[in-house]
């Protein structure tokens, strides 16, 4: 019997430390062991060192990042540092937050292929345990296309398929459900029950966990460095459900006094021949709060871009009456200056806005707890929007149309972001493709995209309210939501 | 626009049943015949003629590998060259420079277009493994890993490009639309660790055949000398008018 087949504890962290070369200790001291077949949830803030412990186990860290490591990580019952990283990659299987960057070919099958060529060395071998993994992965309608026309779901997916082909014992999830929506989070779960059938021992790093707390052994806070055992703790937590009726938190009818600044007309949208957008008509009045819901690729950064005037729609039109700033997704593209300080001087110049409101941001931006001499790129996501909102706010724009915001956010830290923004002195369209932002009272309109369609929700029944997910977080890590 | 910029720098399965060496001698012959027709045409008219013969052909190419996308794509390639085109016209005559002849400028735009299709058609006629091969056979090793490295990164990065334009021309009122720049050099800068990381973890496969030649071939070669006829007709036919 080989080695490997008698170790029952298949990863076995003692005292682990991480430090990249610049900073701090990220880890302090981490134990974690990992049984064979085991499934571990790991969450924690961001920045708490989720995705640095994954670098570690993967000696990514070491290797690529150049960190510094202290304490045994003993994998299948040998050192880390007796494998060879080839060998380490068959053995430990990772998908990272964005799985784009995990494509090695720009076509799917072709990417697999190839792969399975590397670890098998052999045409009918590697064609052998392609098949088996698409079939596993039910990859079939997915092998044709180029990996950036496949959504985040799909793409997660693939490389999930594609991290199986040299069969590792383990594998490592870092936020499988980022940029997902609620399709995509049920195809990570079914990824999720395939493992286990497999009999995989998995380890998942996720902001978002409540969708997939049925599926863990064990639950992990990451917090300080360390690891702290919340299993029981989550369990009981999540005890209650109950519908939630959107209807009364929208005031019907109070808007009608004030005026329009942004109105689409019968707009229609189309790539190529595929209809995107069809007869969408939307009217946003000043200082309105409108939620946009839909699924990936039901059409919301285009309607956002047509809204913003980037994109002219292919048939109606679009009003605007006053000055409409759009935050992305991806929230770094939206700065292009070498300090705080310097964004809110040329939003402020570019206003011919003066003194006055280069001194109103620095305000802003320090209650904020963001120093203006700092890189606006060395801020974290979640301050990146904070301070978009902010330049956005100071260039008194009418309207602030901001897509996606929560990615790489932790409950509260999305509760937090949403009241801020319901808050705000101006009209603010957010495009979400996660319903519970639509739990928190303070909306005019909540809409939902979906078949090239905008209509309005009435009530939905999500299993908790965003406030409830915050809560049960904010108890676990210990934190106190404002 | 750019979604259908990145389909140019893809490559297509489709083209994979043609050999290796048929498929590079599309875009050579192609860039030849344009250099062929500028040097020897001696009007713009003849000039004008040999290259509408050209995009027809890396047309028809484009639309057999894309289909209508293709033909789109190439189009409005004509459209933005033609608007650049005219910009440095404008500009250089404002100054003094350069005085050009109004009918020059569809000439020079149209050159541009054919010259950039035929580097288009590179990317979508050789794949990812075929660049390696070519690049090991040349002995350069580190550049055939990073070549298709970049190539795969292209598409996205001209996803990345249309958000962030969209934003900075909100942001600054359509003024600094240059600094669009600054966020897209950190974002490739922050992704190229994780493209690193991914390059770790599972790397090239160092064994794929490429096939060089195939009995298909002959319709690419019949294809490219009925453009080279062609061409010659359109200059025989110009000198003895």
């Amino acid at each position: 019997m080989s080695r490997e087949l008698i170790v029952d504890s298949v990863l076995e962290i003692r005292d682990l430390w991480f430090k990249y070369p610049v900073g701090d200790w990220v880890l302090c001291g981490l134990d974690l062991s990992v049984k064979r077949g085991e499934q571990v949830l790991i969450i924690g803030d961001t920045g708490s060192g989720k995705t640095t412990l994954a670098r570690a186990i993967t000696s990514i860290g070491k290797l690529v990042y150049s960190g510094e490591v202290k304490g045994s990580i003993r994998v299948l019952g040998r050192e880390l540092s007796e494998y060879t990283s080839s060998e380490l990659s068959r053995i430990i299987g990772i998908i990272g937050q964005n799985p784009y960057l995990y494509f090695t070919d720009l076509h799917v099958h072709r990417d697999l292929y190839n792969y399975a060529l590397r670890v098998h060395r052999d045409p009918l071998r590697a064609e052998r345990a392609l098949r088996k993994t698409v079939e596993i992965m039910s990859l079939h309608s997915l092998l044709e296309r180029y990996f950036f026309e496949l959504s985040g779901g799909e793409a997660k997916r693939v490389i999930v398929a594609k991290t199986l082909i040299a069969d590792p014992p383990i594998l490592l999830l870092d936020e499988p459900l980022m940029w997902l929506d609620e399709y995509g989070v049920k195809d990570i779960l079914e990824v999720l029950r395939a493992l286990r059938r497999l009999g995989k021992s998995t380890v998942v790093f996720e902001h978002r966990f409540i969708p997939l707390i049925d599926y863990f052994d064990r639950i992990l806070v990451l917090k300080s460095g360390k690891l702290h055992e919340v299993t029981s703790n989550v369990r009981k937590l999540l005890t209650m459900r109950r519908d939630v009726q959107l209807g009364e938190s929208i005031v019907m009818g109070k808007h009608e006094e004030r005026g329009i600044v942004l109105k689409t007309i019968g707009v229609h949208h189309y790539y190529d021949s595929k209809r995107v957008l069809e007869d969408v008509n939307i009217t946003v009045r000043d200082n309105e709060k409108i939620l946009i819901y839909g699924v990936n690729g039901s059409g919301k950064t285009t309607l956002l871009k047509i809204l913003a005037g980037y994109l002219k729609p292919s048939k109606g039109r679009v009003e605007r009456r006053g000055d409409v700033i759009y935050i992305p997704q991806n929230t770094i593209l939206f700065f292009t200056e070498e300090t705080v300080r310097r964004e809110i001087e040329e939003i402020c110049k570019s206003r011919s806005r003066g003194v006055d409101c280069i001194e109103e941001g620095l305000k802003r931006v320090r209650l904020l707890s963001i120093d203006p001499d700092v890189s606006p790129f060395n801020l974290s996501h979640g301050q990146m929007v904070k301070l978009a909102v902010v330049l956005a706010t100071i260039s008194n724009a009418t309207v602030i149309l901001v897509d996606e915001p929560f990615s790489g956010l932790t409950y509260s830290d999305r509760l937090k972001l949403i009241r801020e923004l319901l808050v705000l002195n101006s009209a603010v369209v957010l495009a979400s493709s996660w319903i519970e932002p639509a739990t928190i009272p303070g909306w005019s309109q909540v809409l939902k995209l979906e078949n090239s369609a905008l209509t309005q929700i009435g009530s939905i029944r999500p299993a908790y309210t965003l406030e409830e997910l915050a809560e049960v977080y904010s108890r676990l890590t210990g934190e106190i939501v404002a | 626009m750019l979604r259908d910029l990145a389909y140019l720098l893809v490559y297509s399965d489709k083209t994979q049943k043609f050999g290796l060496i048929s498929r590079l001698f599309i875009p050579i012959v192609i860039l030849y015949s344009i250099f062929y027709v500028r040097l020897y045409s001696s009007t713009l008219l003849e000039e004008a003629a040999g290259l509408i013969l050209v995009l027809i052909y890396e047309l028809l190419l484009a639309s057999w590998i894309r289909g209508l996308r293709g033909v789109l794509s190439g189009l409005k390639l004509y459209l933005i060259f033609t608007a650049i085109s005219s910009l440095v016209f404008l500009i250089s005559s404002l100054l003094g420079v350069l005085i050009l002849d109004l009918t020059t400028i569809p000439v020079l735009a149209l050159r541009l277009v054919v010259f950039f299709t035929a580097l288009t058609l590179l990317f979508q006629l050789i794949s990812l493994n075929e660049w390696r091969a070519i690049f090991e056979k040349l002995g350069l090793k580190t550049l055939s890993e990073l070549y298709p490295l970049t190539l795969l990164q292209l598409p996205l990065t001209l996803y990345y490009l249309s958000e962030s334009a969209t934003a900075v021309k909100l942001k600054f009122k359509g003024r600094r639309l240059h600094r669009v720049v600054v966020p897209l050099i950190l974002l490739v800068a922050y992704t190229s660790r994780s493209i690193l990381e991914s390059y770790v973890i599972y790397g090239f496969s160092s064994s794929v055949k490429i096939r060089l030649i195939s009995k298909r071939d002959v319709v690419v070669y019949i294809t490219l000398i009925v453009l080279v006829v062609a061409i010659l007709l359109v200059h025989v036919a110009f000198k003895f008018q």
